[in-house]
């Protein structure tokens, strides 16, 4: 149970995906304009993490490591992720097309989102179990969340700011980033 | 009815035999060129803990691998017993496991039951707090560095920090990790040697 | 001849994939502690992307519009999966550093962007052009991230190689930039000077 929570905190803040693993800065950078925008991107996104970890990590350890295919590791786990962002674009188009229409492009870009791959390859690098996966994967993807939504509110916060003109548009994102990731860095001392 | 559905199906059975062919050619690429890099991979793994064991057991002039042991998953392997013209000095295993990120251990083990030295194979936790567990250079309050402190420790000692072992300040996680590696490493070693004699 | 030296400048300073386009950040930041690792890193996308252009030119017109994607993520994928194997065997140092950010290669949008936007509609050459010339821009600010890091970091540069010179004494060091704060302050400065010669020239 310790062990659970643990992990679940680590990889949601101690660890934080964005701001201290450096991944899926693509979607921070360009999907945090607007904070409604950012938190539906990063509640589509921890859906496709969450199935993806479900269904990479026993195709793996069932069927890959046996077969001696370890090899095909990045090309099928890859191809499972587009074809679940394929799924979920396809159940959203039917169900919810509000949130279809305003994601456009950046619901496609889901596939080429680095913690998407990475928390499953982490997984199996890491040799956790099934369920710790699945909790490490949900921490995760809850971490995206926090720093997405935490980025839009900073940038509306920014609209009313006086930039310097050199850092105008998007270096001055990366500055904030700086900071956000400077502040996340005060959790690592939280799990002693 | 049946020409207008058989329209429509044979372009997706063309894509999808496109597709299949590019997925078969690139598997089988993929195939060929591990083919050929893993004896090297593997070659290599064998080179650095074999060498490993040889800075353990330096005096070792032969090792035997032990492969029916007990484990509940694969984070033990590479169990070989120590042995000096023939006569069994000691045994050596690696340990794999968490610390703060993850680590690989080789732990040695001698007859009498004492650690005889533990090194770090490879380590990925933080540079300046985890990572100077590995580091040569960090001396900690004994004044040695974080990996030596083991050595000449008995193997069923309880390995309690603070007491026996030194902990990094600042990489409390990384401390209790890699003690909890040493003690599963000699809780096997301590077994496989009492059964040796 | 000189459309030619346009496609392959294209990607140093006008469209540099990382500081101006905006993509293909999370390797800029993940493995720039250490120039050896930027330089790696830069090569090895620079492999994947220039592969994955040609053949994707060469094979541009018998890859259907419909199932391109996954046909480009699978071309993708091979030539990664390749590098992974081949730095394994040959330079396991390098694999190691690079961690999970090498397979992360076949993500990189980089990569994806320039297959679908350039060359599935262009010829070999340009396409090899092209891939060149993105690749370097790219390498070239990940190696000037990771200096800057490094030298200022670390104290050290060329650490993980035999040619490694310890440059600040450990008093000097300003440990900000190994860590993620600092790789986030590098790259938006230099973003920010990229921007103003931009905003120069065109003006």
């Amino acid at each position: 149970m310790l062990e659970i929570c643990s992990i679940f905190i680590k990889s949601a803040i101690i660890d934080n995906v964005v701001l201290l693993q450096y991944l899926a800065i693509c979607p921070f950078i360009g999907m945090t304009g607007d904070t409604k925008k950012a938190l539906g991107m990063g509640l589509a996104t921890t859906f496709v993490i969450m199935l993806a970890t479900i269904v990479t990590w026993p195709l793996y350890n069932y069927v890959m490591v046996p077969l001696g295919l370890e090899f095909l590791q990045t090309l099928l786990f890859i191809l499972i992720i587009a074809a679940l962002v394929q799924l979920v674009e396809f159940f959203l188009k039917k169900k919810v097309v509000s949130l279809y229409n305003s994601m456009g492009v950046y619901l496609a870009l889901i596939t080429t989102n680095c913690a998407v791959l990475g928390v499953t390859i982490n997984c199996i690098s890491k040799n956790y179990s099934y369920a710790l996966s699945i909790v490490y994967a949900f921490g995760t993807a809850l971490g995206f969340i926090i720093s997405m939504v935490v980025m839009s509110i900073v940038r509306s916060r920014l609209k009313l700011a006086k930039v310097p003109k050199a850092f105008a548009g998007t270096p001055i994102l990366y500055i904030c980033a700086s900071l956000l990731s400077l502040a996340f860095l005060g959790f690592k001392g939280l799990i002693k | 009815m049946n020409a207008t559905s058989k329209n429509s199906f044979t372009p997706i059975i063309k894509l999808g035999i496109t597709l299949a062919l590019y997925a078969v050619a690139a598997c089988a690429i993929l195939a060929i060129v591990n083919y050929i890099t893993l004896p090297i991979i593997t070659a290599n793994k064998k080179h650095d803990s074999d060498s490993a064991m040889k800075r353990i057991f330096n005096t070792a002039t032969s090792f035997e691998e032990i492969t029916d042991f007990d484990t509940d998953n694969n984070s033990i392997n590479n169990l070989y017993l120590a042995k000096e013209d023939g006569k069994t000095i000691g045994a050596v295993v690696q340990v794999t496991g968490a610390t703060y990120d993850k680590a690989r251990i080789i732990l040695g083990v001698s007859k009498d039951l004492t650690i005889k030295k533990m090194e770090f194979l490879e380590l990925s936790d933080s540079p300046g707090f985890g990572l100077k567990a590995s580091d040569s250079q960090y001396k900690g309050k004994n004044g040695k560095t974080f990996y030596d402190q083991f050595t000449s420790l008995p193997a069923t000692s309880k390995l309690v920090i603070g007491q026996d072992i030194d902990a990094i300040t600042g990489a409390t996680i990384t401390t209790q990790g890699v003690t909890a590696l040493v003690k599963k490493g000699c809780a096997l070693l301590t077994s496989i040697l009492g059964s040796e004699n | 001849m000189s459309n030619k030296l346009v496609i392959f400048t294209n990607g140093f300073i006008k469209n540099n994939p990382l500081l101006v386009l905006n993509i293909g950040l999370c390797s800029a930041l993940g493995v720039t502690s250490s120039v050896f690792n930027g330089f790696g890193m830069g090569f090895s996308m620079m492999f994947v992307l220039l592969m994955s252009e040609i053949v994707i030119s060469l094979f541009r017109k018998f890859i259907p519009s419909a199932v391109r994607l996954p046909i480009f993520i699978i071309i993708i994928a091979a030539f990664t999966t390749i590098v992974q194997l081949l730095l394994q065997a040959f330079l396991p140092s390098l694999f190691k550093a690079l961690g999970v950010f090498l397979p992360l290669i076949v993500v990189n949008c980089i990569i994806m962007g320039r297959v679908e936007s350039f060359a599935s509609k262009n010829t070999v050459i340009n396409s090899v052009l092209d891939a060149l010339g993105m690749g370097l821009g790219y390498t070239i600010v990940l190696v000037l991230i990771s200096l800057i890091r490094e030298v200022l970091g670390g104290g050290t540069i060329l650490s993980g190689t035999p040619f490694c010179l310890t440059l600040l004494p450990e008093s000097y060091r300003i440990g900000l930039f190994n860590s993620a704060p600092g790789g986030f302050l590098v790259f938006g400065f230099l973003a920010a000077v990229v921007q103003n010669i931009k905003k120069e020239k065109d003006s």
